[in-house]
């Protein structure tokens, strides 16, 4: 064939010169990048959404939202007096401040950022020229002032400032992505190919230990003890022990993160862990630890208590009781300062003061929050023989109420010392688990047969010692009662009408499942311990109870009596002495559910009449079902539900 | 043995061409969820691709084809047909047929079948220039299908029928008179035909190709996000699954027409050029087969192959880079598609055949 040879010359050609132009633009966009050489690039922010709080069932404690801000284009506003006084009347911002940001010039101006959804609605109805919303990150807190000195909370520039917040500002914030623009003719921003797009990471969520349940219950008991006793704060803490978990961790008066510029820096104080104060007489169990694990007494040993008033290095001390001679258990149970002078004369100061640094004294605990105290115990070589003295009965040394409910926590656990547990776990915004907290052993303090003899001991404080008002029949409350004197920091010296009462304890004695810690700051009239906090204390119980449906480890007083019903068959028939406790204890537990199983209906149906609740049965026979379980918490509304049958 | 040379070459350039192809569309696709089995059936089609490849090569005499070329034509042009009575319209546009799990896309198929036919159709001539005659009747050919794919609508693949059919006029030396006069009424009647042959969004993508800053979030969105992808490659890429624009569907359609603004996201400069020179080694090799075969018909299939082949290259990549209008043109082995697969394939296996001079000297 003629002319092939120049035909595919010309092809070839063709070919090569297709190749060369589609190689030189690939060239010109990927090394040259003609989109962004000699143009402006303007960086362009995407925002991230801040991680949220969940407690440990994943309820929302802390979420962010998105919420149109007003902003005005002072060039474009046109009649700026007739819109200020709009705004003024819809935000309620005073006109002056409104005429003054609109009258200047310029593109961009906050006229008020956050506006609430009404707000939002009445401004857009109105439809003004130069006006703007544009939506921004709103952190706000389902649960208002629950958990509120945890959480802590969010500046409007969306930086942590306090508590959680503060503390996992760095995990929580993500990081915001990015993109760089150029700007088109019209002014719009297009995306320019050699700086690609940086996507927005959000930030990580939180799961706490905390269980809003558990949590509400003990900040409203802490409200209930603290105006009741017309108290200046309190708090509350909750954890398990086996596990350091704080399930609760309640300050009084409330601090609602939601309005956190109305509120003062004092408010927002988690006093849990920042505010260290005397223990008093709960700090007596660890000197009875000390003297237990290290055989010095036993706690049947017995001591003089000096009726009531002891000399030592002229120094008086006094017992609110006067006792004689008592076992080293009764100091306890007693609450005898004295006795705890004379045993800590023997268990010596060095041991003392070895125990209290065991028991995490004088360190911070390592909880995940910031501002943590402490405490305060002064070193050995500093102490006075009064000093080692007035420390038996928790005088003249400041721990705060986190590093007690961890002491206590040893003592119920079986010796072991635990890290307290805040944080469970940090969850990515895709929702893959990045830590998993796990609980943690900071040491053996002391022997779980010295924590089982101790446990016996607390329980009988409650059984008939100061801690009574703290039981609940059926669950073997174990627990301290103290009452300090405060210091006057400005004179050094005692006040002599302020207090700090406080309760500390677990239940069930032989098995802890939670350990409660109450701290009321300034109760008065009343004063002590076992008045002030502990109801506070039995009230969280029995919540724990009621959530958790938990069953009566031992007979209940009222499952006794319940054999002087069968025998008595009437309620009115009371005068031997055991139906009176039996009688007085369903009075006082009025909240409670009694153990109905195996009686029959006519008597369970009285006892139900006598509290005043409403039933509905089924079947014929014995109860053999109930509902609420023994020792729920109940109120006049509850509805109980037996199920009988034949055995 | 040396006349497998061809054959071998041309089957490692395809290889490699493939399996860039295939990761490619791996990293294009497995981010989008449900259409992530696209990559499964592509490895399939690929698969059968194979089959048909060697197929044609070992089995197949090319002469066959000259035999059969016009049962081929006409079963097309009734599938062309079916399609428009019978397909339900999928974004706009009715272009496949559903055959049992089988989607086909008979328009693909019809770009093979031109070559055939026009090169059957020249081939028969005795003179050695094609006469007006004869340039009509292979016009009127190649008209039928072009005209069913325009009613599709499938502008893309309807240009492309005219340029294969171009293509083979030159390699077949018809004469210029006709070729000029040809480009003369184009040129008088494209400004009826913008007027009142193209639709809207037709002329749209071709005002958006002149100027695609004008309209960056309309018509002229693919071009810009194109352009944004391939240049956010630079020089070295930014590696295997980890290009963002194409991942992060600012461009829509990338597993198909945009599959090079992938490819040049994740490999960069260095990528796009190696990627060029394995194409552009499978066309020469075409183009070589083509010289030196001596049978009329072989020539003129093998030109044609070879130019469906290059002309669909250097469109889609031009289109990607923005150098040629947004049409709906595949790359070929790159791009999704079970039609395209197939037919590429086996146009690959009918060019190798061709340039295995063992059959031609055992037929002459």
């Amino acid at each position: 064939m003629k002319g092939v040879r120049e035909k595919f010359f010309v092809i070839t050609a063709f070919l090569f010169i297709a190749n060369v132009f589609i190689l030189s633009q690939a060239f010109r966009l990927q090394v040259l990048d003609i989109f962004g050489k000699g143009k402006e690039l303007r960086r362009i922010v995407i925002p991230c959404k801040r991680g949220f709080i969940y407690d440990r069932h994943g309820e929302s404690l802390a979420i962010t939202t998105q919420v149109p801000s007003l902003y005005a284009c002072p060039d474009a506003v046109k009649r700026p007096k007739e819109v200020a006084k709009i705004l003024a009347r819809i935000l309620r911002i005073k006109y002056r401040v409104l005429l003054n940001c609109l009258k200047r010039r310029g593109e961009f101006i906050w006229i008020k950022r956050w506006l609430t959804p009404q707000e939002a609605d009445e401004i857009e109805k109105m439809d003004l020229d130069g006006l703007n919303f544009r939506p921004e990150n709103k952190r706000s807190y389902p649960h208002n002032s629950l958990a509120g000195q945890v959480l802590g909370f969010v500046g409007i520039d969306g930086l942590g400032l306090e508590g959680l917040e503060k503390r996992y500002d760095h995990v929580l914030q993500g990081t915001p992505g990015f993109y760089y623009g150029i700007r088109d003719a019209r002014g719009k921003i297009i995306l320019a190919p050699r700086a690609p797009i940086q996507p927005a990471q959000d930030g990580d969520a939180l799961y706490l230990s905390i269980d809003v349940g558990i949590q509400y219950a003990a900040e409203q008991a802490l409200k209930k003890a603290v105006s009741k006793w017309h108290a200046k704060k309190g708090c509350a803490i909750v954890v398990v022990p086996q596990t350091g978990e704080i399930l609760a961790m309640a300050n009084y008066p409330f601090f609602n993160p939601n309005r956190f510029r109305y509120a003062t820096p004092s408010l927002w104080r988690n006093h849990a862990i920042t505010d260290s104060f005397e223990p008093g007489s709960t700090f007596k169990t660890f000197l009875l630890a000390a003297a237990l694990e290290e055989k010095i007494w036993k706690p049947h040993d017995i001591l003089y208590a000096e009726n009531g008033h002891f000399h030592f290095e002229d120094v008086t001390f006094h017992d609110v009781k006067p006792h004689g001679w008592l076992s080293v258990e009764n100091v306890i149970v007693y609450s005898s300062n004295i006795g705890a002078v004379k045993m800590g004369l023997k268990v010596g100061a060095k041991t003392i003061y070895e125990y209290i640094k065991k028991f995490g004294f004088s360190q911070k605990t390592g909880v995940e929050l910031l501002g943590e105290s402490p405490g305060l115990i002064r070193p050995l070589s500093q102490w006075t023989p009064v000093d080692a003295a007035t420390v038996c009965f928790g005088q003249g040394i400041g721990v705060t109420a986190l590093q007690l409910a961890m002491a206590y926590s040893a003592i119920a656990n079986g010796g072991l010392l635990m890290k307290p547990l805040l944080v469970k776990r940090i969850v990515d915004a895709k929702g893959k688990v990045k830590r998993e907290f796990e609980p943690q052993v900071k040491r053996r303090v002391i022997s779980s047969e010295t924590s089982l003899q101790i446990r016996k001991i607390l329980r009988k404080v409650v059984v008939k010692g100061t801690g009574e008002l703290a039981e609940i029949p059926g669950f073997a409350v174990a627990g301290k009662t103290g009452t300090s004197q405060k210091i006057n920091p400005k004179t050094g010296r005692y006040y002599r009408d302020k207090y700090i009462a406080s309760f500390i304890g677990f239940f069930p004695a032989s098995h802890p499942r939670v350990v409660i810690a109450i701290v009321i700051d300034e109760p008065h009239p009343i004063h002590y311990g076992g008045v002030v906090a502990a109801p506070a204390f039995k009230e969280i119980a029995q919540h724990i109870i009621w959530q958790w449906q938990l069953e009566p480890t031992e007979p209940t007083k009222i499952k006794m009596a319940k054999v002087n019903y069968l025998s008595q068959k009437s309620l009115e028939s009371v005068d031997e002495e055991k139906q009176f406790v039996f009688d007085h204890s369903v009075l006082q537990n009025k909240g409670v559910m009694p153990d109905l199983r195996g009686l029959p209906l006519r008597l369970a149906l009285r006892i139900l009449q006598k509290m005043k609740l409403q039933v509905k049965i089924e079947g014929t026979g014995r109860v053999f079902q109930q509902s609420p379980a023994p020792g729920a918490k109940i109120d006049a509304n509850t509805e109980c539900f037996l199920r009988l049958g034949e055995n | 043995m040396k006349s497998k040379e061809n054959f071998f070459k041309v089957t490692i350039l395809l290889i490699g061409i493939v399996v860039i192809g295939l990761l490619n569309l791996y990293s294009a696709t497995h981010q989008l969820g449900t259409k992530s089995i696209l990559f499964k059936k592509q490895i399939c089609w690929t698969f059968i691709g194979f089959i048909g490849f060697f197929l044609f090569y070992f089995i197949l005499d090319y002469r066959k084809i000259h035999l059969y070329a016009y049962h081929i034509y006409f079963s097309i042009i009734s599938l062309l047909a079916a399609v428009l009575v019978i397909s339900p319209k999928i974004m706009g546009a009715k272009r496949w047929l559903s055959v049992g799990m089988i989607t086909l896309q008979p328009s693909e198929l019809a770009k093979l079948t031109i070559v055939i036919i026009i090169a059957r159709f020249f081939s028969l001539s005795e003179t050695k220039q094609q006469g007006v005659k004869s340039f009509l009747m292979a016009g009127l050919l190649t008209l039928i299908p072009f005209i069913f794919i325009v009613l599709e609508p499938d502008l893309g693949t309807a240009f492309l029928l005219l340029i294969l059919f171009a293509s083979l006029c030159y390699f077949s030396k018809v004469q210029s008179k006709i070729l000029i006069g040809c480009i003369l009424i184009a040129l008088i009647l494209s400004p009826f035909v913008w007027h009142y042959g193209l639709r809207s969004y037709q002329k749209a993508r071709i005002i958006a190709f002149v100027s695609p800053q004008k309209d960056p979030y309309g018509m002229g969105y693919h071009v810009t996000q194109s352009a944004i992808a391939i240049g956010s490659g630079k020089l070295w890429g930014k590696g295997f699954l980890k290009g963002t624009q194409t991942q992060l569907r600012f461009l829509p359609e990338h597993y198909t027409d945009f599959i090079f603004s992938v490819f040049a996201e994740e490999w960069g400069f260095i990528g796009c050029t190696g990627l060029i020179i394995l194409y552009l080694g499978i066309i020469f090799s075409g183009l070589k087969i083509c010289q030196k075969t001596t049978d009329r018909f072989g020539y003129l299939l093998a030109a044609g192959i070879t130019s469906m082949l290059f002309w669909q290259t250097v469109i889609n990549i031009a289109m990607a880079l923005g150098l040629l209008p947004v049409v709906g043109v595949p790359l070929p082995f790159m791009s999704y598609g079970g039609s395209a697969v197939l037919t590429n394939f086996i146009a690959l296996g009918i060019l190798t055949n061709i340039g295995d001079k063992k059959l031609i000297a055992s037929k002459k």
